[in-house]
């Protein structure tokens, strides 16, 4: 290869880094576009412009989660700066091209000092080169050359512009030469048929019961159905299982285990469906590690352990979590602080209430009534109190905490591989939950006589 | 829109994806990263919105955005993607179309009532399109590459 990238950018997503680059030669070209129009910026300009940006903020949020995962505390200080600034650069809404001058005399020098940093030749070379560009351009605006018509008109600035674009496309050429994709431990769902070894009937037994265990884990703790195969398939491979051929549903689970000439059969029940991430991320990553010619007693501990998680977080912080988010929503909508605070306690005081309920191993629809009932009057009372502008706001948001999120998404997700099945009978719970919620606050609305749209 | 609506409709989208996130039991260490991409989801959506895109496609592209970049995060980490994508897409939920076909309902009022359900139906199957989309772009069955995908 041409180049020759840092380590440390080679250990970074390659993909990640390109589509940042490309993020960041978009946005610029857009820049430049609007700066040789030199006058009266349009409205629609305007929102291109905005729209880009936004783009271009996702995107180095994006960069900086990648800095997250490698601890570079560099890059974390470096692309922060840069989105603070940009971020700066558009409370100069008047004029498009103080956006630009901001842009260009702040922006680059955070990140191309990242990329000194850590880059390899040709990163560092392309450094130079936007160090040396932001310099003339600074100067060239001073001179009050910049930001008119004779910005693109110019060769100067063409030349420029043309040594701005090489510097990316070494940028993204060290990230490609970069490619490296980390092998990940996949373990697969199918084995050939030289690595098959033969379970005695019992051990087939054995096997399989451990493998239906981990599939009523996963389905009890919200997994979408494709995922839950996968993982009890990669299970009972490693247990020794020729051949498993698994039939879900959201109700229950059945699944045949084959070797050589031995075959069992189990049913499993499923009576409800709970929402833990945590045991599905667990069990997920344990299929993937799981080594072969795994010992049915070290499965079991292992299956123990994920059992035994329960809550990762305490009960005052899952009601704090529900009281943010909820407060967050109503501002969204477009509220402010009186229904963030109307829509935050409400969603806090349904949160316990649920938690209560759930304990007690209450019909979820029952707790889904219960709960909207009491967050929507706390926050129709508080609304009245604080005498909120936007009372709806508040409204709709305190109930927020109860959407179904997991039956909605996992429906979806098994919808769209026509899993029909499953996904159809998770649909309908998801309805069914939010037609409770629908109840619940009809009834305090009726009852307490709010009606304001 | 000025930085200080943009730094807030981060601030607001980290806020409910993490809150949600807590809520399911995702682990500690994957919080971050889930409101990370919450936050972006609900800007791109919001920008959208603002600049005049009708609601269901501004629901659609936040719901993709999601999808795609938990697919990066579910596939660098070697994780279920639905951690990324149940938490991201909470910021979307049409909440306040909903409030108004319930008041119209109560207020016997079936036609208007009607039509913010339609608007309901529609937000939602924006977000599922959204979601199917990213899946199809990314996914084995679809793409019909040799590899195992997340």
């Amino acid at each position: 290869m041409l180049v020759s990238p840092s380590p440390k950018i080679a250990e970074m997503n390659a993909s990640a880094v390109q589509r940042v680059f490309l993020w960041e030669l978009i946005v610029l070209a857009l820049f430049v576009w609007l700066m040789q129009s030199g006058i009266a910026i349009s409205p629609i300009r305007m929102h291109i412009l905005q729209l880009a940006l936004g783009i271009s903020i996702s995107g180095f949020l994006v960069f900086v989660i990648l800095s997250y995962y490698k601890q570079d505390v560099i890059s974390i200080i470096g692309y922060l700066m840069f989105l603070f600034v940009r971020a700066l650069a558009l409370s100069v809404p008047e004029d498009p091209r103080a956006h630009c001058s901001v842009f260009l005399f702040v922006l680059i020098p955070p990140v191309v000092a990242v990329d000194l940093l850590i880059g390899g030749t040709v990163t560092r070379l392309a450094s130079v080169l936007v160090i040396a560009f932001a310099i003339i351009i600074s100067f060239l605006n001073e001179q009050g050359m910049l930001f008119h018509s004779v910005y693109v008109s110019s060769p100067t600035s063409v030349i420029l512009f043309i040594m701005l674009v090489l510097a990316h496309i070494g940028l993204l050429l060290a990230a490609f030469a970069g490619e490296h994709n980390p092998q990940m431990l996949r373990r697969p769902h199918t084995i050939g048929p030289d690595e098959m070894r033969t379970l005695s009937h019992g051990q087939l037994a054995e096997a399989l019961s451990l493998v239906m265990r981990a599939g009523h884990m996963m389905l009890d703790s919200g997994a979408a159905s494709f995922r839950t195969e996968d993982v009890m398939k990669r299970l009972a491979i490693a247990l020794g299982v020729n051949r498993m051929d698994v039939y879900l549903t959201p109700g229950g689970i059945i699944g045949s285990a084959y070797s050589g000439t031995e075959h069992r059969t189990q049913v499993a029940r499923v009576p409800r469906i709970g929402v833990s991430m945590l045991k599905i991320v667990e069990l997920e990553t344990y299929s993937h590690r799981i080594n072969e010619n795994a010992q049915p007693l070290e499965v079991a501990d292992e299956l123990n352990r994920i059992a035994g998680y329960g809550p990762i977080y305490s009960s005052t912080l899952l009601m704090l979590a529900a009281g943010a988010a909820c407060g967050a929503l109503a501002v969204g909508m477009g509220g402010w602080w009186k229904e963030l605070m109307a829509a935050g306690l409400g969603a806090l005081t349904a949160q316990e209430v649920r938690m209560h309920m759930v304990r007690q191993r209450t019909n979820p629809l029952l707790v889904n009534i219960v709960s909207a009932a009491v967050a929507t009057f706390i926050s129709v009372e508080l609304v009245r109190l604080l005498n909120a502008p936007y009372p709806r706001y508040a409204v709709a948001a305190s109930v927020l905490l109860l959407v179904p999120g997991v039956p909605l998404v996992t429906s979806i997700v098994d919808l769209s591989r026509l899993d029909l099945l499953s996904g159809v009978s998770r649909g309908a719970l998801a309805l069914m939950l939010f037609a409770g919620i629908a109840i619940g606050m009809l009834v305090v609305l009726l009852a307490t006589g709010f009606n304001i749209l | 829109m000025t930085a200080g609506h943009l730094l807030l409709t981060l601030m607001i989208g980290f806020t409910i994806t993490v809150g949600f996130a807590v809520l399911f039991n995702v682990p500690r260490h994957l919080l971050i990263s889930c409101g990370a991409l919450g936050a972006a989801g609900h800007l791109l959506r919001f920008m959208l919105k603002e600049t005049g895109a009708a609601p269901e496609v501004s629901a659609f592209s936040g719901a993709l955005l999601v999808g795609l970049l938990g697919y990066w995060q579910a596939r660098r980490i070697n994780m279920p993607r639905l951690v990324f994508t149940i938490t991201g897409i909470i910021a979307m939920v049409p909440g306040v179309p909903a409030y108004e076909m319930l008041m119209f309902f109560r207020n016997n009022n079936v036609i208007e009532g009607l039509q913010s359900g339609f608007r309901v139906a529609m937000i939602t199957g924006g977000i599922a399109a959204g979601l199917s989309a990213a899946r199809a772009l990314t996914e084995i069955e679809w793409r019909g590459s040799g590899e195992e995908e997340i």
